[in-house]
């Protein structure tokens, strides 16, 4: 069942010297298995968007139908919203920041729990959640959040969400503030989770590079309003706008830009770095007569095959094999999800 | 030399059982007027690096000299702090006062200097970031990238010899970095300050005099970065990429295309590709 | 969403806006010890219209200003309440019996609670304009140039002075931070707003933690900030801004005075030259007895 908005706006502190427009008219259907992205700069809107569908923030005008719930400006009839929360989970930014139980099992508990679940439920839901997003259970359920790592501490608090098993996943700005490796792991997760855990998928992000790596369809916020809302594939046709709005391309459409300004044109929809070499292989298989293979090309920026372990890890794994128990490295599993998801 | 680093080990204790070296026995010499950038995966020891170079942090063995000075002599923190500007991560959480202006001020007021300098060096220090304007501002409304400059802004108004930038990169979005690293290059052009750019980001390099690539504690490379960027398969392993165009002509290689070496920016990859097609 | 300060202040450009930061604060509090010298009603009168025009120079709606009193109107009903029921002096109008007591209400009780139910809404109405015209900044700063004697019997002024302004800059951004993670935990589910008072502040803990958690986080930051900028580098700390007074505040200051000292002389010398009339134990005061015998001989002259 799809998402729908309609004429949705919200204004900030009305009436006020403070008044500020968030929103104006909002129309977008969002479809079930969509890979959402959407972009705009901070204050277009976009943030104030997506704690609508939640329900963090009631409509002012317009309203949205998610699921079989209603969002609309009236009072009532009242909207069911652990019923929207169950089935909309929300990633905020720096998720990590919301953490607050003494243990990582404790923490994850929290939203299944609040829904009012039998405890054995909720603690099926708890591993497995922890073990979705790489994390190995056994070894850190009953460590502090504030022990683990920046990375880490961030997958926890993912899983925090997706142990309510939501329909549909929101990630505000999930890679912000990672070092380009741990950006690279949450991607992956995110890819992850879309065919294992949240059916439909929205992320918001800066880095456009980061978007076009998994959407399907991209919406550009600018100025409170949806100004395009297109395929991936069909949204550097304008590329020009987004970036007089001041918005970042991907680095292969710049690449292509360039490239057709000096009379190589390599095509329309190329937006990713694999889709750049298949285009570069091939033009170039034309011009030199070659057989080069156009899919043998890998864009591999990062190793996953290694294990990895920061001195901390290591420690604690020192400290593990000492016990009784086999050292378990719990960067492993980060590593086979993101294995997982390549194929 | 305006900063040098004798053997220094910096150790975390984590209890009384554990202790974490996170910085491990380091030397390195840095000279006046250089660009240098230090990249490095989280825990890798760079931001201890960065803490002990105006004393926030004091070595647990060896020395840290700044233009002579060492941070363990308490007689002289202060100089070196003077000589040593910091701007860290967080762009919210660097800021005294609410008016853009007072806030600059800060750091002059606290050495006492007098107050019609106070307003040249505010100006001075404003208009190098390119914030003049917004003066009379509060912060509060500003991109992360603007409130990064002044954040700049607030330590060049202390007249630093050396800039260093604690990760000032990583909260930003890819527009407040740039911003931020067109006047950090720029100090380091026209007024000879000496930058030590601590960041993640392994293309915010590219432009450095000097790269130096930080492991466990460790130097693992140091060169010009295009030096450094031919050992991408050895970068992997510690968890760091080379910049995107360099992969692109690295990964067009593999396939079998003749992509020369040393490509490391969009113009490079254009212009070679160009060749190609 | 909160914005770019908190408190009451009005963002808007006026004269009153305008007047230096220390002159407002000095004018409240002169004006505040001198609202409890006001006697008379004509002088009450003379004060409101005071107040009237004052706001309506300053560009901030009535309306607003008038929503500083609705929450204190409560405490100002009460404490009137009070005064008509315990002031025994004057004329009995009424007497009310609850049990065993006896409750005279007189003219003069209704006269005293009147004229402090007025006095209590000046206050509120004339310190309220002084936050709504004057950002936190301007106060902190006025206050520590203000407070600038004190230094002399080793009050560390310039250090509180420090704490106030980093608190006023930090609280909006914890602000927006509680919204952040109080939004974040009920998107989890969380329910932060029912039960008993004790099921509230268990509801609360996962709003609480991350918050205090947050607050050690950037206050470790900023000490490294404040540390890096040299902060306690020098005894000889410098200040770039200097207050000048302009000559308009000048003017604001002595026109203020000129109020004050027609408020005393209401007070201490109308009564002084001009009998009061005969009422019983009922007084009438000030400028009061002008109107009165004003009144009274209108009064003759239509009978």
């Amino acid at each position: 069942m799809p998402i729908t908005i309609r004429h949705l706006s919200f204004t900030y502190s009305a009436g006020t010297p403070y008044e500020k427009k968030a929103l104006e008219n909002i129309n977008l259907q969002i479809n079930e298995g969509d890979f959402l992205g959407i972009i705009g700069h901070t204050g277009s809107g976009k943030s104030t968007f997506i704690q609508h569908i939640n329900g963090l923030i009631k409509p002012q005008a317009g309203e949205i139908e998610i699921f079989d719930l209603k969002l609309t400006p009236e009072k009532r009839p009242k909207v069911n919203l652990k019923a929207l929360r169950s089935s909309v989970g929300m990633v905020f930014q720096y998720p990590e920041y919301q953490l607050f139980a003494d243990t990582v099992a404790k923490d994850v508990a929290f939203g299944p729990k609040n829904l009012g679940l039998p405890s054995e439920e909720v603690e099926k839901r708890v591993k497995q959640a922890i073990e979705m997003v790489g994390l190995d259970y056994e070894a850190v359920k009953d460590r502090a959040p504030f022990e683990l790592s920046g990375g880490q501490k961030r997958r926890v608090a993912i899983a925090g969400i997706i142990a309510m098993q939501p329909k549909m996943l929101i990630l505000d700005e999930p890679t912000a503030g990672l070092d380009p490796f741990g950006k690279e792991q949450i991607l992956n997760l995110i890819k992850y989770l879309k065919t294992h855990c949240s059916p439909t998928i929205v992320v918001i992000s800066h880095d456009i590079d980061e978007i076009t790596r998994f959407a399907n369809r991209i919406v550009v916020f600018n100025d409170s309003h949806i100004v395009y809302d297109e395929p991936m594939q069909q949204l550097f046709k304008h590329s020009r706008q987004l970036q007089k709005m001041g918005l970042d391309i991907p680095r292969a459409v710049k690449v292509v830009n360039s490239l057709r300004a000096r009379g190589v044109d390599l095509g329309e929809d190329i937006v990713t770095a694999e889709d750049l070499i298949k285009a570069v292989v091939a033009r170039y298989n034309e011009v030199h007569s070659t057989s080069l293979d156009e899919n043998a090309g890998v864009f591999d920026m990062y190793d996953f095959s290694q294990k990895w372990l920061t001195t901390e890890e290591r420690q604690m794994l020192e400290e593990e094999s000492s016990s009784e128990e086999a050292p378990i490295d719990k960067s492993i599993k980060s590593s086979e999800v993101s294995e997982d998801s390549k194929k | 030399m305006a900063v040098v680093l004798e053997n220094v080990t910096y150790s975390y204790n984590l209890d009384e059982m554990h202790r974490i070296d996170a910085v491990k026995n380091l030397s390195l010499r840095i000279k006046e007027g250089t660009f240098v950038a230090l990249v490095g995966h989280n825990g890798s020891g760079k931001s201890t690096f960065a803490k002990l170079l105006n004393g926030l942090l004091l070595p647990t063995s060896g020395e840290v000299k700044i233009f002579g000075n060492s941070t363990l002599d308490g007689n002289k923190i202060y100089e070196i702090r003077k000589d040593v500007g910091m701007v860290f991560q967080n762009p919210d959480n660097q800021m005294i006062a609410s008016i853009v202006e007072d806030d600059v001020a800060f750091g002059p007021e606290n050495l006492g200097v007098e107050r019609e300098e106070i307003k040249e060096r505010v100006e001075w220090a404003l208009s190098k970031v390119g914030m003049l304007e917004y003066r009379k501002h509060t912060p509060f409304k500003m991109s992360g990238g603007q409130k990064q400059r002044l954040a700049i802004a607030g330590v060049l108004a202390i007249k630093p010899k050396v800039l260093v930038l604690d990760e000032s990169t990583a909260m930003l979005d890819p527009q407040g970095r740039s911003e931020v690293l067109k006047v950090a290059h720029e100090l380091n052009r026209e007024d000879g300050i000496t930058v030590i750019h601590i960041t993640h980001f392994m293309e915010e390099a590219l432009d450095a005099d000097r790269l130096i690539v930080m492991n466990d504690g460790q130097i693992a490379f140091d060169g010009k970065p295009r030096e450094v960027f031919k050992h991408y398969e050895k970068l992997k392993e510690i968890k760091l990429a080379v910049p995107w165009e360099t992969q692109m002509a690295i990964s067009l290689k593999k396939v079998g295309l003749d992509m020369g070496s040393g490509i490391v920016n969009e113009e490079e990859l254009v212009e070679k590709l160009c060749q190609l097609l | 969403m909160r914005d770019i300060s908190f408190g009451q202040y009005y963002p808007v450009k006026s004269y009153v806006h305008n007047i230096d930061a220390r002159i407002k604060i000095l004018i409240t509090l002169l004006y505040m010890v001198s609202v409890f010298f006001i006697t008379s009603y004509t002088a009450f009168a003379g004060v409101f219209l005071f107040l009237t025009i004052v706001i309506a120079v300053s560009h901030v709606p009535y309306r607003t200003v008038l929503r500083s009193i609705k929450g204190l109107l409560f405490l100002l009903i009460f404490t009137a309440i009070i005064n008509i029921f315990f002031t025994s002096s004057g004329n009995p109008l009424l007497q009310i019996k609850i049990g065993k007591l006896m409750i005279n209400i007189t003219d003069q009780g209704i006269n005293f609670a009147v004229k402090m139910a007025l006095r209590f809404s000046l206050l509120v109405l004339g310190s309220s304009i002084l936050t709504f015209t004057t950002t936190p900044t301007e106060l902190t700063d006025a206050l520590e140039v203000l407070l600038k004697p004190l230094t002399y019997i080793k009050i560390p002024v310039h250090d509180l002075a420090i704490i106030m302004s980093i608190a006023l800059r930090f609280i909006p951004g914890l602000m927006e931070e509680t919204d952040k993670i109080m939004m974040a935990q009920k998107a989890r589910g969380a329910n932060l707003d029912s039960g008993n008072f004790f099921k509230k502040i268990k509801a609360m803990l996962p709003v609480l933690i991350p918050l205090f958690v947050s607050a050690f986080r950037r206050a470790d930051e900023l000490a490294d900030a404040l540390d890096a900028r040299c902060y306690n580098a020098s005894n000889k700390r410098t200040k770039m801004k200097v207050f000048k007074l302009k000559s308009t505040d000048l003017i604001a200051f002595f026109v203020f005075v000129a109020i004050v000292v027609l408020i005393f002389l209401d007070k201490y010398l109308v009564g002084a030259f001009v009998p009061s009339p005969d009422l019983g134990s009922f007084e009438v005061q000030g400028l009061d007895i002008f109107i009165y015998n004003l009144l009274l001989k209108i009064k003759v002259l239509i009978v």
